[in-house]
């Protein structure tokens, strides 16, 4: 158990990593569509999250969130706000709609991604100069649209060997 | 006592591990809070402004709460600095009325022709038998016996007693005081004699024929053998004919008023020429 625990945390390490990677160099410039672009990490929190429990998925979003306030200079923000996600995100999980969890997957994304994008413009518009409405309406909305898909065209295309790996229950470590 | 403290540790771990999803959210979010706070972006600046005037703003009503008990005690230290105000007041008072009082004394006695003593009344004795005043001055001050006592109003009494540091007055209202007396007005005589009653006496010996009228002024008489002549005695407020005998009952307000009467002069002359002079009178204040 406590090796497929270590396989797990490597698995997600690398992949987040990749997903990091991806996000900085292929996804922000490449497919970019105007200003909206997927939050690969938001996916794979909101993965982490559904998949593994509160704790890993509050985690996962903590570490992955401070790799992005890196790149922007902001430290603390996106790790509060993925923290937030990955811990609530828990509370969409049903045993019903776990069956058509492909479609079901992708619903939640959109709507953590607008949780996230609240939080997220919310603290940036306490500066006066900027305005929340029209960075969620310009941002936050078509973001979120774009994550959806993306998590959607993602699920797709991960194989299921991976998807049945992440299934982890960590309640059985303790 | 160790299993107490066993069963202690086991709750908390319980706790701990029902809630570790939240204490771990929590922890989380702590660390994130404590990042944010590294950022000098303007937006921390602003988050950081509210979060003092928040914490400010419920500083200062919790702060309300431990105050009502010092309220209390300021209200206590207020109500005994009131009371002692109240009492400098009263005494500020008290020497404001009798700075007005000394000040008119002051002015009776510079203006007054006779040599007088002023005395401060220290005991009165309204007893019916004999009515006196003590006063604060005797032989030492050169006060001796029969000596007239007046204040700027008029006639108090006689000195009937001195000792070396204080003297003994008969006052008008005594039963066994009797003043030759006149009317101003007519220069008609009497006899002023006490009648029982407060500030007032009775003018005595004017027959029914004669003209005497409310308001005539009444005088010593230079027919006395112990007062002075042409002290005011007081103001003729009751005249009286449907009475037996020849005389009228006349009543007289005196001119002091002996129950509020607290400092007095006793004058020192004797001799009855510097008081027969005319208008002499005139130097006490009237109350008509």
């Amino acid at each position: 158990m406590r090796r497929k625990r270590n396989q797990l945390i490597l698995s997600l390490t690398l992949t987040a990593l990749v997903f990091y990677f991806l996000q900085i160099t292929f996804i922000n410039t490449f497919l970019s569509i105007g200003h909206s672009t997927p939050d690969l990490l938001l996916i794979l929190t909101l993965f982490v999250g559904i998949r593994l429990g509160q704790i890993s998925g509050s985690l996962f979003g903590f570490l992955a969130g401070l790799l992005q306030d890196v790149l922007i200079g902001f430290y603390g923000l996106n790790a509060l706000c993925k923290t937030i996600i990955g811990f609530s995100v828990k509370y969409f999980r049903t045993e019903k709609v776990l069956l058509v969890e492909k479609y079901y997957f992708p619903i939640v994304v959109f709507f953590s991604s607008l949780v996230h994008s609240v939080l997220f413009f919310g603290f940036q518009s306490l500066d006066a100069d900027l305005n929340f409405y029209t960075l969620f309406m310009n941002y936050g909305v078509p973001n979120a649209l774009y994550s959806a898909v993306m998590a959607f065209t993602l699920w797709l295309f991960t194989p299921n060997a991976f998807l049945d790996f992440i299934n982890y229950d960590a309640k059985h470590e303790y | 006592m160790f299993w107490k403290l066993k069963n202690f540790l086991d709750g908390f771990y319980q706790i701990i591990d029902v809630y570790k999803n939240h204490f771990v959210f929590l922890f989380l979010i702590i660390i994130s809070a404590i990042l944010l706070q590294t950022n000098t972006n303007p937006q921390i600046t602003y988050f950081r402004q509210r979060a003092i005037y928040v914490s400010a703003l419920i500083g200062e009503q919790l702060g309300r709460i431990p105050r009502v008990w010092q309220y209390e005690d300021e209200n206590r230290t207020l109500e005994l600095q009131n009371t002692e105000l109240a009492k400098r007041n009263i005494v500020l008072e008290d020497a404001y009325l009798e700075n007005i009082k000394l000040r008119q004394m002051l002015k009776f006695k510079d203006r007054f022709p006779l040599n007088t003593i002023p005395a401060h009344i220290i005991m009165k004795a309204p007893d019916p038998n004999l009515s006196t005043i003590t006063l604060d001055k005797g032989r030492d001050d050169g006060v001796r016996e029969y000596q007239n006592v007046i204040t700027d109003r008029g006639l108090v009494g006689i000195i009937t007693h001195a000792e070396d540091r204080y003297s003994v007055c008969q006052i008008m209202l005594d039963k066994t005081f009797r003043a030759a007396a006149k009317i101003q007005r007519t220069r008609l005589s009497g006899i002023v004699l006490w009648q029982g009653l407060p500030n007032e006496v009775g003018f005595y010996g004017v027959l029914k024929n004669l003209d005497v009228r409310v308001g005539d002024v009444v005088l010593t008489s230079e027919y006395s053998e112990f007062f002075l002549p042409n002290f005011r005695v007081g103001i003729v407020n009751e005249i009286n004919n449907e009475i037996e005998g020849i005389f009228k009952n006349i009543h007289v307000k005196t001119s002091v008023d002996f129950d509020m009467i607290e400092d007095v002069f006793i004058v020192t002359d004797t001799t009855k020429a510097s008081s027969v002079r005319i208008g002499f009178e005139n130097y006490f204040f009237g109350n008509e």
